[in-house]
Protein backbone atom coordinates (compact mmCIF):
# COMPACT_ATOMS: atom_id res chain seq x y z
CA UNK A 1 0.00 0.00 0.00
CA UNK A 2 1.70 3.27 -1.06
CA UNK A 3 2.16 5.68 1.88
CA UNK A 4 3.10 9.33 1.40
CA UNK A 5 4.74 11.64 4.21
CA UNK A 6 3.95 15.52 3.39
CA UNK A 7 7.10 17.96 4.64
CA UNK A 8 5.92 21.32 3.40
CA UNK A 9 2.12 22.38 2.45
CA UNK A 10 0.89 25.89 2.48
CA UNK A 11 -2.30 26.71 0.22
CA UNK A 12 -0.72 26.19 -3.14
CA UNK A 13 2.69 24.34 -2.34
CA UNK A 14 3.01 20.82 -1.35
CA UNK A 15 5.52 18.58 -1.16
CA UNK A 16 5.37 15.09 -0.05
CA UNK A 17 7.78 11.77 0.41
CA UNK A 18 5.76 8.80 -1.56
CA UNK A 19 6.75 5.33 -0.55
CA UNK A 20 5.50 1.51 -2.08
CA UNK A 21 3.97 3.31 -5.37
CA UNK A 22 5.77 2.43 -8.82
CA UNK A 23 7.04 5.06 -11.20
CA UNK A 24 3.79 4.57 -13.07
CA UNK A 25 1.46 5.47 -10.41
CA UNK A 26 3.57 8.24 -9.49
CA UNK A 27 4.02 9.56 -13.02
CA UNK A 28 0.40 9.37 -14.23
CA UNK A 29 -0.41 11.58 -10.96
CA UNK A 30 1.86 14.23 -12.03
CA UNK A 31 0.65 14.07 -15.97
CA UNK A 32 -3.02 14.24 -14.51
CA UNK A 33 -2.29 17.37 -12.49
CA UNK A 34 -0.35 18.83 -14.93
CA UNK A 35 -2.83 18.41 -18.21
CA UNK A 36 -5.80 17.15 -17.17
CA UNK A 37 -7.28 19.16 -14.26
CA UNK A 38 -10.02 21.37 -14.92
CA UNK A 39 -9.68 25.07 -14.71
CA UNK A 40 -11.58 28.20 -15.64
CA UNK A 41 -9.95 30.37 -18.71
CA UNK A 42 -10.88 32.91 -21.25
CA UNK A 43 -11.77 31.05 -24.67
CA UNK A 44 -13.36 33.54 -26.64
CA UNK A 45 -13.15 36.97 -26.80
CA UNK A 46 -15.44 39.74 -28.70
CA UNK A 47 -14.12 42.59 -29.22
CA UNK A 48 -16.32 45.35 -29.49
CA UNK A 49 -13.30 48.24 -29.66
CA UNK A 50 -9.93 48.25 -29.63
CA UNK A 51 -7.61 51.00 -30.26
CA UNK A 52 -4.88 50.32 -27.87
CA UNK A 53 -1.66 49.63 -29.23
CA UNK A 54 -2.17 45.95 -28.51
CA UNK A 55 -3.50 43.72 -31.92
CA UNK A 56 -6.76 41.77 -31.18
CA UNK A 57 -5.74 39.29 -31.21
CA UNK A 58 -2.61 40.05 -28.95
CA UNK A 59 -5.27 41.32 -26.13
CA UNK A 60 -7.46 38.05 -26.57
CA UNK A 61 -4.76 35.71 -25.66
CA UNK A 62 -3.13 38.07 -22.57
CA UNK A 63 -6.85 37.88 -21.50
CA UNK A 64 -6.86 34.01 -22.44
CA UNK A 65 -3.80 33.32 -20.05
CA UNK A 66 -5.49 35.32 -16.83
CA UNK A 67 -6.19 32.17 -13.97
CA UNK A 68 -9.42 32.61 -12.90
CA UNK A 69 -10.36 31.10 -9.68
CA UNK A 70 -12.84 28.18 -10.41
CA UNK A 71 -15.07 26.80 -7.68
CA UNK A 72 -15.15 23.17 -8.69
CA UNK A 73 -17.90 22.02 -6.25
CA UNK A 74 -20.42 24.92 -7.94
CA UNK A 75 -19.79 23.83 -11.68
CA UNK A 76 -20.57 20.43 -13.34
CA UNK A 77 -17.71 17.89 -13.89
CA UNK A 78 -15.26 18.62 -16.69
CA UNK A 79 -16.57 15.09 -17.93
CA UNK A 80 -20.35 16.62 -18.27
CA UNK A 81 -19.02 20.29 -20.38
CA UNK A 82 -16.95 17.99 -22.97
CA UNK A 83 -19.67 15.46 -23.77
CA UNK A 84 -22.65 18.05 -23.40
CA UNK A 85 -24.19 16.64 -21.03
CA UNK A 86 -24.46 19.95 -18.67
CA UNK A 87 -25.50 22.67 -19.92
CA UNK A 88 -22.57 24.89 -21.78
CA UNK A 89 -23.57 28.14 -19.71
CA UNK A 90 -23.14 26.23 -16.78
CA UNK A 91 -19.51 26.07 -17.93
CA UNK A 92 -18.87 28.93 -19.26
CA UNK A 93 -18.93 32.64 -17.50
CA UNK A 94 -19.33 35.88 -19.06
CA UNK A 95 -16.63 38.91 -17.74
CA UNK A 96 -16.45 42.34 -19.74
CA UNK A 97 -13.65 44.81 -19.76
CA UNK A 98 -14.07 48.35 -20.56
CA UNK A 99 -11.62 51.17 -19.96
CA UNK A 100 -11.46 54.26 -21.80
CA UNK A 101 -8.13 56.66 -20.49
CA UNK A 102 -8.39 59.62 -19.68
CA UNK A 103 -5.10 59.98 -18.88
CA UNK A 104 -1.53 57.60 -19.18
CA UNK A 105 -3.42 54.22 -17.48
CA UNK A 106 -2.60 50.45 -17.25
CA UNK A 107 -6.13 47.78 -17.53
CA UNK A 108 -5.26 45.47 -15.07
CA UNK A 109 -7.06 41.60 -14.53
CA UNK A 110 -9.09 43.33 -11.80
CA UNK A 111 -10.49 45.72 -14.57
CA UNK A 112 -12.52 42.78 -15.61
CA UNK A 113 -15.82 42.40 -14.71
CA UNK A 114 -17.30 39.02 -13.89
CA UNK A 115 -20.90 37.85 -13.43
CA UNK A 116 -20.05 35.27 -11.36
CA UNK A 117 -18.35 36.47 -8.35
CA UNK A 118 -17.20 32.92 -7.70
CA UNK A 119 -14.85 32.77 -11.54
CA UNK A 120 -12.68 36.15 -11.38
CA UNK A 121 -8.97 36.64 -11.70
CA UNK A 122 -6.68 35.26 -8.92
CA UNK A 123 -4.58 37.90 -9.24
CA UNK A 124 -6.16 41.53 -9.52
CA UNK A 125 -2.91 43.54 -10.77
CA UNK A 126 -1.33 41.41 -13.95
CA UNK A 127 -1.13 44.02 -16.10
CA UNK A 128 -3.11 43.50 -19.54
CA UNK A 129 -2.11 46.45 -21.86
CA UNK A 130 -1.16 50.40 -21.35
CA UNK A 131 -3.23 53.23 -22.71
CA UNK A 132 -2.58 56.82 -23.41
CA UNK A 133 -5.52 59.76 -23.18
CA UNK A 134 -8.16 58.78 -25.87
CA UNK A 135 -7.52 55.34 -26.34
CA UNK A 136 -10.16 52.40 -25.42
CA UNK A 137 -10.92 48.80 -25.01
CA UNK A 138 -14.25 47.36 -25.16
CA UNK A 139 -14.21 43.82 -24.65
CA UNK A 140 -16.46 41.04 -24.23
CA UNK A 141 -14.73 37.76 -23.14
CA UNK A 142 -16.07 33.51 -22.07
CA UNK A 143 -14.33 31.85 -19.98
CA UNK A 144 -14.88 27.88 -20.02
CA UNK A 145 -13.96 25.11 -18.15
CA UNK A 146 -11.00 23.76 -19.92
CA UNK A 147 -7.77 21.49 -19.33
CA UNK A 148 -3.95 21.76 -20.34
CA UNK A 149 -3.98 19.52 -22.91
CA UNK A 150 -5.76 21.70 -25.11
CA UNK A 151 -4.10 24.75 -24.29
CA UNK A 152 -1.35 25.72 -21.41
CA UNK A 153 -3.84 28.82 -20.31
CA UNK A 154 -6.04 26.13 -18.85
CA UNK A 155 -3.10 24.36 -16.88
CA UNK A 156 -4.04 24.51 -12.89
CA UNK A 157 -1.09 23.05 -11.29
CA UNK A 158 2.38 21.80 -11.84
CA UNK A 159 3.99 18.90 -10.40
CA UNK A 160 7.37 16.95 -10.30
CA UNK A 161 9.34 14.02 -8.57
CA UNK A 162 12.85 12.38 -8.52
CA UNK A 163 14.07 9.22 -6.48
CA UNK A 164 14.43 9.58 -2.83
CA UNK A 165 18.51 9.38 -2.64
CA UNK A 166 20.57 7.01 -0.96
CA UNK A 167 23.64 8.70 -0.36
CA UNK A 168 26.60 7.11 1.89
CA UNK A 169 29.81 9.47 2.51
CA UNK A 170 32.90 7.09 2.10
CA UNK A 171 35.42 10.20 1.95
CA UNK A 172 34.81 12.83 4.26
CA UNK A 173 36.72 15.31 1.97
CA UNK A 174 33.25 14.75 -0.22
CA UNK A 175 31.70 17.26 1.73
CA UNK A 176 33.16 20.37 0.94
CA UNK A 177 34.20 19.63 -2.75
CA UNK A 178 30.41 19.59 -3.50
CA UNK A 179 29.52 22.76 -1.05
CA UNK A 180 28.60 24.48 -3.62
CA UNK A 181 26.24 21.72 -5.19
CA UNK A 182 24.80 20.54 -1.35
CA UNK A 183 24.91 22.26 1.21
CA UNK A 184 24.31 18.37 3.09
CA UNK A 185 25.02 15.56 1.42
CA UNK A 186 22.78 13.59 3.55
CA UNK A 187 19.45 15.82 3.27
CA UNK A 188 17.47 14.35 0.07
CA UNK A 189 15.15 17.27 0.32
CA UNK A 190 17.69 19.98 0.02
CA UNK A 191 20.30 17.59 -1.59
CA UNK A 192 17.89 16.25 -4.41
CA UNK A 193 18.92 13.28 -6.77
CA UNK A 194 20.00 14.88 -9.53
CA UNK A 195 22.37 17.21 -7.45
CA UNK A 196 24.02 13.99 -5.42
CA UNK A 197 24.54 12.57 -8.69
CA UNK A 198 26.63 15.66 -9.77
CA UNK A 199 28.20 15.73 -6.57
CA UNK A 200 29.14 11.71 -7.30
CA UNK A 201 30.88 13.64 -10.73
CA UNK A 202 32.98 15.68 -7.93
CA UNK A 203 34.45 13.26 -6.22
CA UNK A 204 34.21 9.88 -7.79
CA UNK A 205 34.07 6.78 -5.36
CA UNK A 206 34.48 8.97 -2.05
CA UNK A 207 30.42 8.84 -2.69
CA UNK A 208 27.93 6.64 -3.03
CA UNK A 209 24.49 7.47 -4.19
CA UNK A 210 22.25 4.65 -4.56
CA UNK A 211 18.33 5.28 -5.34
CA UNK A 212 15.11 3.42 -3.87
CA UNK A 213 13.08 2.25 -6.54
CA UNK A 214 9.73 2.87 -4.74
CA UNK A 215 10.40 6.17 -2.98
CA UNK A 216 9.93 9.01 -4.51
CA UNK A 217 9.94 13.04 -3.16
CA UNK A 218 7.00 14.45 -5.20
CA UNK A 219 5.62 18.62 -5.29
CA UNK A 220 3.00 19.76 -6.58
CA UNK A 221 2.25 23.54 -7.10
CA UNK A 222 -0.89 24.76 -7.75
CA UNK A 223 -1.40 28.06 -10.28
CA UNK A 224 -4.03 29.46 -8.31
CA UNK A 225 -7.01 28.81 -9.79
CA UNK A 226 -8.13 26.41 -6.40
CA UNK A 227 -5.77 25.44 -3.50
CA UNK A 228 -3.56 21.98 -3.84
CA UNK A 229 -6.13 19.92 -1.94
CA UNK A 230 -8.79 20.84 -4.34
CA UNK A 231 -6.18 20.15 -6.94
CA UNK A 232 -5.18 16.57 -5.41
CA UNK A 233 -8.38 15.63 -4.64
CA UNK A 234 -9.83 16.14 -8.47
CA UNK A 235 -6.50 14.89 -9.95
CA UNK A 236 -7.42 11.47 -7.79
CA UNK A 237 -11.03 11.69 -9.23
CA UNK A 238 -10.03 11.88 -12.94
CA UNK A 239 -7.30 9.38 -12.64
CA UNK A 240 -9.70 6.97 -10.71
CA UNK A 241 -11.96 7.16 -13.41
CA UNK A 242 -9.60 6.67 -15.83
CA UNK A 243 -8.33 3.50 -14.38
CA UNK A 244 -12.26 2.53 -13.86
CA UNK A 245 -13.07 3.19 -17.60
CA UNK A 246 -9.91 0.95 -19.08
CA UNK A 247 -10.86 -2.15 -16.72
CA UNK A 248 -14.17 -2.10 -17.58
CA UNK A 249 -13.04 -1.53 -21.67
CA UNK A 250 -10.37 -4.68 -20.98
CA UNK A 251 -12.93 -6.88 -19.16
CA UNK A 252 -15.73 -6.16 -22.36
CA UNK A 253 -13.01 -6.74 -24.65
CA UNK A 254 -11.94 -10.37 -23.17
CA UNK A 255 -15.80 -10.99 -22.69
CA UNK A 256 -16.18 -10.31 -26.46
CA UNK A 257 -13.06 -12.62 -27.52
CA UNK A 258 -14.73 -15.35 -25.35
CA UNK A 259 -17.62 -15.37 -27.32
CA UNK A 260 -15.53 -15.48 -30.15
CA UNK A 261 -13.46 -18.49 -29.42
CA UNK B 1 6.52 44.63 -25.37
CA UNK B 2 4.46 43.88 -22.05
CA UNK B 3 5.22 42.17 -19.47
CA UNK B 4 4.19 38.12 -19.63
CA UNK B 5 0.95 36.79 -17.68
CA UNK B 6 2.19 33.40 -17.17
CA UNK B 7 6.26 31.81 -17.89
CA UNK B 8 6.56 30.93 -21.32
CA UNK B 9 7.77 27.61 -19.91
CA UNK B 10 6.09 26.20 -17.09
CA UNK B 11 3.19 28.25 -17.00
CA UNK B 12 3.22 29.58 -13.75
CA UNK B 13 1.73 33.06 -13.67
CA UNK B 14 4.21 35.99 -13.29
CA UNK B 15 2.26 39.00 -14.44
CA UNK B 16 1.61 40.13 -10.86
CA UNK B 17 5.06 39.96 -9.97
CA UNK B 18 6.91 42.24 -12.47
CA UNK B 19 6.28 45.35 -10.54
CA UNK B 20 7.33 44.84 -7.31
CA UNK B 21 10.27 42.46 -8.92
CA UNK B 22 11.37 46.29 -10.98
CA UNK B 23 10.74 48.35 -7.63
CA UNK B 24 12.95 46.51 -5.81
CA UNK B 25 15.51 45.85 -8.02
CA UNK B 26 15.80 49.66 -8.97
CA UNK B 27 15.68 50.30 -4.95
CA UNK B 28 18.71 48.26 -5.10
CA UNK B 29 18.20 45.18 -3.89
CA UNK B 30 19.92 41.76 -5.61
CA UNK B 31 17.62 40.55 -8.33
CA UNK B 32 18.01 36.92 -6.87
CA UNK B 33 17.16 37.94 -2.95
CA UNK B 34 13.99 39.47 -4.91
CA UNK B 35 12.95 36.27 -6.81
CA UNK B 36 13.79 34.25 -4.29
CA UNK B 37 11.13 36.38 -1.27
CA UNK B 38 8.85 36.50 -4.08
CA UNK B 39 8.55 32.61 -4.82
CA UNK B 40 10.21 32.63 -7.90
CA UNK B 41 11.96 29.54 -7.60
CA UNK B 42 12.79 27.86 -10.74
CA UNK B 43 15.07 28.88 -13.37
CA UNK B 44 12.13 29.16 -16.22
CA UNK B 45 10.36 31.60 -14.43
CA UNK B 46 13.44 33.54 -13.03
CA UNK B 47 14.48 33.94 -16.31
CA UNK B 48 10.92 35.28 -18.17
CA UNK B 49 11.00 38.33 -14.97
CA UNK B 50 14.82 38.85 -15.02
CA UNK B 51 14.92 38.98 -19.53
CA UNK B 52 11.79 41.24 -20.35
CA UNK B 53 12.40 44.41 -21.59
CA UNK B 54 9.10 46.18 -21.31
CA UNK B 55 8.81 48.06 -24.74
CA UNK B 56 5.20 49.57 -24.51
CA UNK B 57 6.11 52.97 -23.33
CA UNK B 58 8.11 53.56 -26.62
CA UNK B 59 5.62 51.87 -28.57
CA UNK B 60 3.07 54.34 -26.88
CA UNK B 61 5.54 57.37 -27.70
CA UNK B 62 3.69 58.05 -30.82
CA UNK B 63 0.26 57.35 -29.74
CA UNK B 64 0.52 60.31 -27.52
CA UNK B 65 -1.63 63.59 -29.19
CA UNK B 66 -2.09 66.50 -27.67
Amino acid sequence: MPRAKVVEKSPLFLKAVIEGAYPSLVNSLRRVLIAELPAMAIDSVVVVNNTSVMYDEMLAHRLGLIPLTTPLEALPPIEDCESGLADPSECTVRLTLQVTAEGEVTVYSGDLVSERPDVAPVYKDIPIVKLVKGQNITVEAYAKLGRARDHAKWQAALASYYYYPKVEVRDEKCREKCREVCKDLEDPLECTFNKAWTCKDLCGDGLAVEWDRYKYVFWVESFGNYDIETALREALRILKKKFTVFAESLSQRAAALQQTA
Amino acid sequence: MIIPVRCFTCGRPLGHLHSPFKRRVLAGEHPAQVLDSLGVKRYCCRRTLMAHVDWIDDVLLYERRS
